[in-house]
């Protein structure tokens, strides 16, 4: 696996929301420093800012301090190095990441498109119970809505909605609603089309 | 130019080769509206739409490259009304650009509600992301996300043939 | 003065010259935003539609054999969009309503493109 980027091309939030199944060791550095998450699964075992352990806390302050720099994804086995585990669960950290909408800007480039319609494909877990107004929208989300349309229906400002939604793709409780616009009477040509790529061999 | 117009869009984010595939699979001239970018990495960058035509006999697609950048929405709206399906091709060297593949994604799902292929272009470098984890990334299955150099009219050949093939799939038999 | 200031001093004596011209931009040809007056929140959306039409023209009045492209026009029932290129360095889009006098502001766009020219 070749995983690596800049942090500010992604976001914290969307590399762990990325890596988050996966097992290995995700090395954020900043500038000189360099924080390692070893990842197992679901959950974070234990982290380090360079070779000091970090606590669940130190570890949410330094990710949401991070703005910039690269990361890179070694895959692993997830025994590796942890003295002490400290399993936070990934979604957690990704709550904690983006509880708070005046990081909006940093995760602009990130939100869904605001036509783009999204449905529920998980029930709200404890962790994303938390999030407020989840309880009102899950019929709407049942459905399928986009960001406009939860801005209309709770009286919201679109970018707010966007980023409502943002948090629910990250912790992968929404999937894009496929629309069907298919052009009428493109059906009984495709077969032709087909034939006429391939010269009938396939 | 003959039979009923099939109609394929070639989206993707700035420099994925989205001008380059259409003119590798083109039977025909492009017809390409370009302006100097002022973005750096190339030299000229597409603001209109490049077309081409791959005569197949009996019929044809027309291939229509839009521009990769959020400023032009508007061009995707008008060029892609009534495409079949859309190649959406992402660079594997620049992980910086798959915020916005996906958005083309998404906007190909949601709102033009066709199918698509995911395309996988630069391969060649050495530093770069593997094909499934783009699709990861994307949270597409492993075959909706394929590598192809956009400059081999073979690689550019299948990935078409395959988001055909794809096509007919999704919208039951082709028989 | 900056050079973004001049230009932006520009449209401003376009804009007083002529105060129906509601929406002045300034766009490189492709498409990104140099300066603008009176467009909004649609400023970056129309600087790329701008560089769409100029480019799309120049193809089309190369292929009907027109020779150099002088302007684009799209009327609609409400209003105008007039494009106009600057030289091959950047495009200038201005917005009039319906009624408004194009003879005249052909003629104060020719002054604006000029004094653009110089600032880039």
């Amino acid at each position: 696996m070749a995983i690596f980027g800049r942090i500010e091309d992604l976001g914290v939030p969307e590399v762990l929301s990325f890596l988050g199944s996966h097992s290995g060791r995700l090395i954020l550095r900043d500038g000189a420093t360099a924080l390692s998450l070893i990842i197992d699964g679901s959950k974070v075992r234990c982290a380090f800012l360079e070779l000091d352990p970090l606590d669940q806390t130190g570890l949410i302050l330094h990710l949401a301090h991070l703005r910039q720099g690269e990361f890179r994804f070694e895959p692993a086995g997830f025994d590796e190095d942890c003295p002490v585990a400290l399993d936070v669960p990934v979604e957690r950290l990704i709550l904690e990441l983006t509880k708070f909408q005046d990081e909006l800007e940093h995760y602009r480039s990130q939100l869904p498109h605001p036509e783009v319609r999204f449905r529920l494909v998980r029930r709200p877990n404890t962790e994303g119970a938390a999030i407020p107004l989840i309880a009102q929208v899950t019929h709407l989300l049942r459905k399928g809505a986009s960001a406009r349309q939860l801005a209309e229906s709770l009286g919201l400002p679109v970018d707010e909605a966007r980023f409502f939604l943002y948090r629910l793709r990250l912790l992968g409780m929404i999937e894009e609603v496929k629309a069907d616009r298919r052009p009428a009477g493109v059906k009984g040509l495709l077969g032709h089309l087909l034939h006429a790529l391939t010269g009938g061999v396939r | 130019m003959k039979g009923p117009a099939l109609k394929i869009g070639v989206l993707g984010p700035y420099g994925a080769g989205k001008t380059t595939l259409v003119g590798t699979l083109s039977t025909t001239p492009v017809v390409s509206t370009e302006a100097p970018s002022s973005e750096g990495g190339k030299a000229t960058t597409t603001v209109a739409l490049d077309y081409g035509y791959l005569d197949l006999g009996s019929l044809g697609i027309h291939l229509f490259g839009t521009p990769g950048q959020p400023r032009f929405l508007d061009v995707l709206d008008v060029a892609l009304q009534g495409a079949l399906g859309a190649l959406i091709l992402v660079r594997a060297d620049q992980p910086s650009q798959l915020p916005r593949a996906r958005e083309l994604r998404d906007y190909v799902t949601s709102v033009l509600g066709v199918p698509y292929l995911l395309g996988v272009t630069h391969m060649d470098k050495e530093r770069r992301w593997e094909p499934r984890e783009i699709a990861l990334f994307m949270r597409e299955p492993k075959e909706r996300v394929l590598p192809v150099d956009p400059r081999d009219r073979d690689q550019a050949h299948r990935v078409l043939v395959r988001l055909v093939e794809l096509a007919c799939e999704e919208g039951g038999r082709c028989g | 003065m900056s050079k973004q200031e001049k230009i932006e001093g520009a449209l401003s004596r376009l804009q007083r010259d002529m105060p129906d011209v509601r929406a002045a931009i300034v766009a490189s040809p492709d498409g990104l935003l140099i300066a603008e007056r009176g467009a909004g929140d649609a400023a970056t959306r129309l600087a790329a539609m701008a560089a769409t039409s100029l480019g799309l023209g120049r193809r089309i009045a190369k292929t009907v054999n027109a020779g150099d492209l002088n302007e684009i026009v799209i009327r609609g029932s409400d209003g105008y969009l007039a494009v106009f290129a600057i030289g091959e360095k950047a495009v200038l889009a201005l917005t009039l309503p319906e009624g408004g006098n194009l003879g005249l502001l052909r003629i104060e766009a020719e002054t604006a493109v000029r004094d653009v020219l110089e600032e880039l």
